[in-house]
């Protein structure tokens, strides 16, 4: 093929061209130390970086998400914790003041500590998040969730809200339970059913706050337990009528201290109950951890010696049944956290795994790209070498004319 | 003897000329466009002399170019398509680069925009969390105006480039008219060589004109040379040029096309085959620059049609119900064609956004309504005369007016919406972070029924909007038995009306109690097992400062497959357009390479022909330069014959 003078320049200054572009490219990479400098160098890549890197900020915002819902947990944990001691102390209390030898002085005394036992509750149940919002007060985080009424009733001005926080692509968790489902809705009693003396109870008769015995069995009545001496003997004896069930127990002889059983129910009346007496045995209601103490601060204000005892016992399954509560919802934080933890370990390796595949596609391999960088610039020189050698080749210059 | 010194005239002149004709090629070799010449030599008409004849030396014959029509031809074919694709490509990148940057792209301010969701989820009753969603939300609007508008310049440069290159054509054209004219009178000027000089300047300006356009040229007896451009309109007919001006698109009167005058007449060119930059150019906006905007646009109004009916589900801080969150972007007008003469005019209403395309659409009438998708042109639907409402691809047209056969309308439905994105929450305590209803349980409830705090569906409904701020009306549900239960007005606690009795309820499991019948935008679950008697109240959930289910609503739409046929979501139909345009740049850099390639080899072949090689000059230099020296040796050979005639006579 001739070659003409403008090709032979042209197809020179185009391979040197070439090769700076290539250079330039590769030093480009390095500097930046970038596989991918635009999403045209490996589209593929790109689209796979643009995710990558949306995941792992939204994975990061879980995480981050995570932390306040440990933080709040941990915070309602504390206050349930304080709670659980608080109730403790109060049956320890009332306990105490069971004794029937203590003086009217000391259970005045002690009646005055349950009610700053009381006090105290109510702050731990009022207790505010490091924003300033009351934890336990559903939704309505500004309204303080307890306070007293004009009548002096404490009542709850929360709702039953439950907050949720995504803490996985899939995965939300609750961060919170209200003051309703914590304090307000505890069944009374031994949470199947309560016990109480007749209000015009003469005798000694004391009733514990018996229990479920067959489940399959347990009939929902109101149960009246009556006292009367039999016509005959005159032995103190006792019938057992339901409201809807009609009588479930025929006159029975007493015996203090043992069992009365009937429908799957047991119930233990001590002392001497006398003819015309009656206890209850009804269904439990629902009542506030706070009422269960404002109880106690009145049993431990009960003159009378056999109806201190009956509140005495109803004061103990109920604060059981509070404690219960708390430790159930304490559990249930437990189960929380726990969920976070978990949570957070396949968030942190989900993280770790799409850097490492970040990395992959888009970090340079500064082994690869030096050597590429030192080939390009060998390949450059030898461009310009050559060219400027050839160039000198010229039939001219060899003329002597 | 004189015979002798004629014979060496003639060798003189034919070796002046050639010497003449190798010099100037020495001196063109870097001429650009220049063919080299050689000048042909043949020896003259012999003398017949008594039988004999007798040589009469030698004459140039010729001096012509060497030149290969085929080969220049292939050549302006190889300009052609390197300009076209060097041009789209130069465009593709620069899109390419903005798009995925991490400065202009959309990905970042999407991605913290929903986290500052996701932040104001963790702390709903937070101002300062609030505060920065309204901040976030505002960069990312203003990320789409920027993208938008960056958009809108490449189209301007676009139009500022059909312009000049308009007034290039036009100059280029004239000169090759006016070239054309002089080449035909040199050839009837019989003066026996072809004007190369001229001819070749003439196809270099045929070459630069290539680098615009893609041209077919077609040589006349005369010498003149015919060019065609577009459809095969005739740009330069023989002496005359036509001009080349640029005009606003009929339906687009912000983007600009080529006409051409033909006397008074001016029309549009279309083009049976791109090429050159304008090609280059008209590929690019056509295939990329429009339907980047458009899925741009698509993002923006998935956007904010989803916030905005996720927003309206919530409350705000002051308890009052959502309002839109962005703009409303759901009705645009549709361009009318400048020549359409009926009175019908066409507005888009955006009806359904998960299946919205990123094509633009055309509705011609012709008798009956035809819409086309353009992305593809396919047809999708025809539509009798007098239609006022076709709905379809995610939208729907409202026709009013008469329509005339002939007319048309282009449907652009999602091209500006990146461009007028805004945010319209500016207090942070307008975000609806919390839900309008909540439940409460009577706390001297026996059973054990377990109510939850109800979804909202809908909030348009009078139930919502009779009074703000309030549930009208709300509603008490007691149950009569462990399986039924009523609902009542609660509008006044102390007297609650009933408004549907005997609603049966099935223990132990979850029930939904809103009974359908009422027709209420939202449902409460309720599970367990209530004892008669039992009470749930639903209200209104005011002062609930504390609540983030429709924060964690509104957060979780950038996970969820709201656009492209429920396939994506915004950030993945974001990624695939990162990946189009990335794919597309890719294609057009190696097609570039790819043409450039066959550019070089085109040039290497054509200038193997027809370049000047200087070793091959010098050599003919001296070539020419003996021959020279020989024919004048003749003279001497000649004068000595004389010398010995003259000596032998004198004796």
């Amino acid at each position: 093929m001739r070659v003409s003078l403008r090709l032979f320049h042209e197809q020179g200054i185009n391979a040197i061209v070439d090769q700076q572009a290539l250079v330039g490219k590769s030093q480009m990479k390095i500097a930046i130390g970038k596989n991918i400098l635009t999403p045209a160098d490996d589209p593929v890549a790109a689209t796979r970086i643009v995710n990558l890197k949306q995941e792992i900020a939204q994975v990061e915002q879980y995480q981050r998400n995570a932390d306040f819902a440990q933080t709040r947990l941990q915070l309602e944990d504390a206050t349930l914790g304080a709670t659980t001691d608080t109730l403790f102390r109060v049956r320890d209390l009332i306990i105490s003041g069971a004794n029937t030898s203590l003086p009217d002085e000391s259970r005045a005394a002690i009646a005055t500590e349950i009610t700053l036992r009381l006090d105290e509750m109510v702050s731990l149940a009022n207790t505010k998040d490091g924003s300033g919002e009351y934890i336990f007060a559903g939704f309505q985080g500004n309204n303080q969730p307890f306070s007293r009424s004009v009548s002096g009733n404490l009542i709850y001005a929360g709702d039953e809200g439950q907050r949720f926080i995504q803490i996985g692509s899939s995965s939300q968790i609750a961060i919170s339970d209200s003051g309703f489902d914590v304090f307000q809705s505890i069944f009374q009693g031994n949470g199947t059913f309560t016990t109480k003396e007749g209000a015009g109870n003469t005798g000694t008769g004391v009733i514990d706050s018996g229990s479920v015995t067959d489940s399959n069995a347990y009939v929902e009545d109101t149960y009246t337990i009556a006292f009367a001496n039999n016509v005959t003997t005159g032995d103190l004896e006792y019938t057992v009528t339901g409201a809807t069930s009609g009588v479930v127990v025929t006159a029975t002889p007493f015996i203090d201290g043992s069992s009365i059983s009937f429908n799957g129910i047991k119930v233990v009346i001590t002392g001497t109950p006398k003819a015309g007496d009656t206890f209850t045995v009804a269904k439990s209601q629902k009542q506030s951890a706070f009422a269960t103490i404002e109880n106690a601060i009145s049993a431990m204000q009960e003159t009378d010696k056999i109806k201190r005892l009956n509140a005495i016992n109803r004061v103990i399954s109920d604060l059981d049944q509070d404690i219960n509560r708390m430790s159930e919802i304490r559990a249930k934080i437990g189960a929380r956290l726990n969920t976070i933890e978990l949570e957070n370990d396949v968030n942190s390796g989900f993280v770790l795994f799409s850097q490492k595949n970040l990395s992959r596609l888009e970090d340079l391999d500064f082994a690869k790209a030096a050597s590429d960088l030192t080939r390009q610039t060998l390949a450059l020189e030898a461009a310009q070498k050559s060219f400027v050698s050839i160039q000198s080749l010229n039939l001219f210059s060899f003329l002597r004319l | 003897m004189s015979n002798l010194f004629n014979l060496g005239i003639t060798g003189l002149l034919a070796f002046q000329k050639s010497l003449g004709t190798t010099g100037h090629n020495i001196v063109n070799a870097n001429t650009e466009g220049y063919s080299r010449q050689v000048s042909v030599l043949s020896t003259r008409a012999p003398q017949v002399l008594g039988g004999q004849m007798l040589g009469n030396g030698v004459d140039v014959e010729q001096t012509k170019r060497v030149f290969d029509e085929y080969m220049v031809t292939q050549l302006r074919q190889s300009i052609s398509s390197y300009y076209h694709s060097e041009t789209l490509h130069e465009y593709a990148s620069q899109m390419d680069s903005l798009i995925a940057d991490s400065n202009t792209g959309l990905t970042s301010s999407m991605q913290d925009f929903f986290n500052a969701m996701e932040g104001l989820a963790d702390d709903p009753g937070s101002i300062p969390a609030r505060q920065v969603v309204v901040t976030q939300g505002e960069i990312l609007s203003n990320r789409f105006h920027r993208l938008n508008e960056q958009f809108a310049d490449i189209s301007t440069v676009i139009n500022e480039q059909f312009t000049q290159l308009a007034t290039e054509i036009t100059a280029l054209a004239s000169s090759i008219a006016e070239l054309n004219a002089s080449i035909v009178q040199a050839y009837s000027g019989q003066s026996g060589d072809p004007p190369n000089d001229l001819l070749d300047k003439r196809d270099r300006l045929i070459s630069e004109l290539s680098e615009i356009v893609n041209l077919t040229a077609a040589n006349n007896a005369d010498g003149s040379v015919n060019i065609f451009i577009g459809n095969g309109d005739g740009l330069v007919i023989g002496p005359r040029a036509n001009t080349i001006s640029v005009v606003s698109d009929s339906t687009d009167n912000t983007e600009l096309t080529l006409a051409m005058s033909v006397g008074s007449v001016q029309q549009v060119l279309t083009f049976s085959q791109l090429g050159g930059k304008i090609g280059g150019l008209i590929e690019f906006r056509d295939t990329i620059l429009k339907p980047t905007q458009n899925a741009l646009g698509r993002i923006a109004i998935g956007l904010a049609e989803t916030m905005n009916a996720q927003h309206k589900l919530g409350i705000d801080l002051n308890g009052l119900l959502g309002g839109n969150f962005f703009n409303d972007m759901t009705t645009v007008n549709a361009s009318m064609d400048s020549n359409n003469v009926g009175s019908a005019s066409v507005s888009i209403d955006i009806t359904d956004v998960k299946v919205l395309t990123t094509s633009d659409y055309e509705i011609d009438f012709n008798g009956a309504y035809t819409l086309t998708r353009l992305s593809d042109g396919k047809v999708i639907g025809s539509y009798p005369a007098g239609t006022t409402n076709i709905s379809s691809e995610g939208f729907s047209l409202i026709i009013s007016g008469a329509a005339i056969s002939g007319d048309k309308f282009l449907i652009r439905p999602t091209r500006n919406a990146a461009g007028s994105l805004k945010m319209l929450i500016t207090e942070a305590k307008d975000i609806a972070a919390a839900s309008p209803v909540r439940a409460t349980t009577n706390s001297n409830n026996t059973g054990a029924g377990i109510i939850d705090q109800g979804v909202v569906t809908s909030t348009a409904g009078a139930e919502f909007t009779t009074t703000s701020g309030a549930l009208t009306p709300p509603l008490l549900v007691q149950f009569t038995s462990a399986t039924t239960y009523d609902i009542y007005n609660n509008s006044n606690p102390s007297a609650p009306v009933m408004l549907l009795s005997g609603n049966a309820f099935t223990p132990g499991q979850s029930n939904q109690i809103i009974p359908g019948a009422l027709n209420y935008g939202y449902q409460f679950n309720l599970s367990g097992a209530p004892d008669t008697g039992d009470r749930f109240q639903i209200d209104y959930n005011s002062g609930s400062v504390s609540d983030n289910r429709n924060a964690l609503l509104l957060a979780s739409l950038a996970s969820k497959n709201t656009l492209n046929g429920s396939t994506s979501t915004y950030q993945q139909t974001y990624g695939q357009l990162v990946a189009d345009i990335g794919n597309k740049t890719r294609e057009s850099s190696i097609s570039e390479d790819a043409n450039l390639g066959l550019l070089r080899q085109s040039e290497a072949r054509q200038e193997s022909v027809s370049g000047v090689n200087l070793d091959e000059e010098a050599a003919n230099l001296l070539k020419f330069q003996q021959a020279y020296q020989a024919a004048a040796q003749i003279f001497n050979a000649a004068r000595n014959i004389f010398d010995v005639l003259f000596d032998a006579t004198r004796g």
